[in-house]
C-alpha cells in the first residue's frame, strides 16, 4: 500500500516534471499576429523642412529569377494599395506630392520583398532597375545614418524616404531619412491588402516626428 | 530533463536514510523590475530537492528548481535606441523567462511533538536564465549564468509514516542584466510532498 502511494505521487509529479520541459506551444493562430511595422529615422535630419515629395509610379516586387540566377523586379500586385495609403499618409502629415522634375525635398521609394535577404539595410541589389520603379538618378546609390539587418524578408513591404536636397553627387549617394518595414505582411494571401494598408499606417503612425 | 527526472528518481529511493527527500510543483510571481520583461505568474514549475542531517536540526543538501513565466502582450508599439539606429516597433510581444536554481541548502528542522515539523533556511548556488522575447515573427533569445540566493522557510505535515505534505515561501534573487533589468527576483510557494524516517 505504502509503494503503491509512493508511486501514485510519484506519477502525479513526473506528470508535471514532463509538461514544465516544453518549451512553448505554437503560439500563432492569426497570420496577422506575426506581422511587425518597424521604423528607422535619421535623428539629426529636420523634417520640419520638408515639404514636397515625388513618389515611384510603381511599387516594384523583388522576385528571385531562376534563369539568371539573381534578383529581379516585376510589378507588385499590391502596387496601387500601398501607394494610396502612402499618398493618404503624407497628405495627412502635410505634404504635397509633386512630379520628380519639380525637385522635391524626398523621394520615396516602396517595394514588396518575395526573397529573403540578409541585409535589408545597406544592401539593395534590386535599385536601378528602370522603369517606373525608381524616380531617376540611375547609378546612384543609397546611404544610410542608420544600420539595420534581417534575415525574414520574405514577405514584407519596403518603404523608403530619400533627402533629394542633401545628394552627394561627388559620391553618387542619396542619404536616405527614413525607413519603413512591414515584415511578414504579403507572406501569404490570407487578409494580405488589410495587413498591408494596416502596417502601412501603422508605420506613419508611429513616426510624429514626420508631421509638418 | 531527462537527467533531473532519473535525479528526482534516485533521491525518491534515498529516502530510506537519515533525510529529507522532497518533491513539489512550484509556482512563482515575479517582482521588482523583472516585472517589465514579464509580470504574469509562473505556474509551470517544480522543485525536487535532498537533504542529510547533521544532528538534530541541521540538514544540509542540494535542490533543483524550475520555473517558466511566460506573457503575452497585446499589439503595441516600442521606441528603440541602438549605438547605430533610432526607430520604433510595434506588433504582438511575448516574453517567456526559463529559470533553473541548481542550489546547495542549509535548513534548521524544528522539531514539535505534533505532526506538523516546520523549517527555515537558505539556499545559494548557480542559476542559468534563458529570456525569449519574440515580437511578431522577430526573436531575441539571450541566455545566462548567475549566482542566486534564496531565503525560505516552510511547514511539512506528516501523512503518514515517513512522509508528509511540505509547504514552502521562498525568495528567489539572482542578480543578472537584462536590458533595464538588474536582477530576477521572484517570490516562489511550493507545494509537494517529502519523505523521510523522521517523519512519523
Amino acid at each position: 500500500m505504502k509503494n503503491k502511494f509512493k508511486i501514485s505521487i510519484l506519477a502525479m509529479l513526473s506528470a508535471v516534471v514532463l509538461y514544465s520541459c516544453t518549451k512553448y506551444p505554437d503560439l500563432y493562430d492569426d497570420e496577422r499576429i506575426k506581422d511587425v511595422t518597424i521604423t528607422y529615422y535619421d535623428d539629426d535630419a529636420d523634417f520640419t523642412k520638408f515639404k514636397t515629395y515625388s513618389i515611384v509610379d510603381t511599387v516594384g516586387n523583388v522576385v528571385y529569377d531562376e534563369k539568371g540566377d539573381s534578383n529581379k523586379v516585376v510589378p507588385s500586385a499590391y502596387s496601387d494599395i500601398i501607394l494610396t495609403h502612402i499618398n493618404n499618409n503624407m497628405a495627412s502629415l502635410g505634404y504635397t506630392k509633386v512630379d520628380t522634375s519639380a525637385k522635391p525635398d524626398l523621394l520615396i521609394n516602396a517595394h514588396t520583398l518575395s526573397i529573403d535577404v540578409t541585409h535589408v539595410g545597406s544592401y539593395y541589389p534590386y535599385y536601378g532597375y528602370g522603369g517606373g520603379y525608381y524616380w531617376g538618378y540611375p547609378g546612384y546609390g543609397y546611404s544610410y545614418p542608420y544600420y539595420y539587418s534581417y534575415d525574414k524578408s520574405f514577405g514584407s513591404v519596403t518603404i523608403e524616404m530619400a533627402n533629394r536636397s542633401a545628394i552627394d553627387h561627388g559620391a553618387n549617394k542619396i542619404p536616405v531619412v527614413w525607413t519603413a518595414l512591414i515584415l511578414g505582411a504579403t507572406n501569404t494571401t490570407s487578409n494580405a491588402t488589410a495587413r498591408i494598408t494596416n502596417g502601412v499606417d501603422e508605420a506613419f503612425a508611429q513616426s510624429p516626428y514626420l508631421a509638418k | 530533463m531527462k537527467k533531473i527526472f532519473l535525479i528526482g528518481l534516485t533521491l525518491l529511493s534515498l529516502s530510506s536514510f537519515a533525510q529529507y527527500t522532497t518533491i513539489s510543483y512550484s509556482t512563482a510571481t515575479p517582482l521588482g523590475g523583472y516585472r517589465d520583461f514579464v509580470a504574469s505568474n509562473s505556474w509551470v514549475g517544480f522543485e525536487a530537492g535532498y537533504q542529510h542531517m547533521f544532528g538534530e536540526h541541521l540538514a544540509v543538501g542540494f535542490q533543483y528548481k524550475y520555473s517558466k513565466f511566460y506573457e503575452k502582450k497585446d499589439r503595441h508599439t516600442y521606441d528603440f535606441t541602438t549605438d547605430n539606429s533610432v526607430g520604433s516597433i510595434t506588433g504582438v510581444r511575448y516574453s517567456y523567462s526559463f529559470v533553473n536554481n541548481f542550489n546547495f541548502s542549509l535548513n534548521y528542522i524544528g522539531q514539535t511533538n505534533t505532526s506538523f515539523t516546520p523549517y527555515a533556511g537558505f539556499a545559494i548556488g548557480p542559476a542559468y536564465i534563458d529570456n525569449l522575447l519574440i515580437v511578431g515573427i522577430l526573436e531575441v533569445d539571450d541566455d545566462t549564468w548567475a549566482f542566486s540566493m534564496t531565503p525560505q522557510a516552510g511547514l511539512m505535515y506528516s501523512i503518514g509514516p515517513g512522509i508528509a505534505l511540505d509547504l514552502k515561501v521562498s525568495y528567489n534573487y539572482i542578480p543578472v542584466k537584462y536590458d533595464d533589468v538588474t536582477a530576477f527576483q521572484a517570490l516562489g510557494v511550493a507545494i509537494g510532498f517529502t519523505w523521510s524516517p523522521l517523519l512519523d
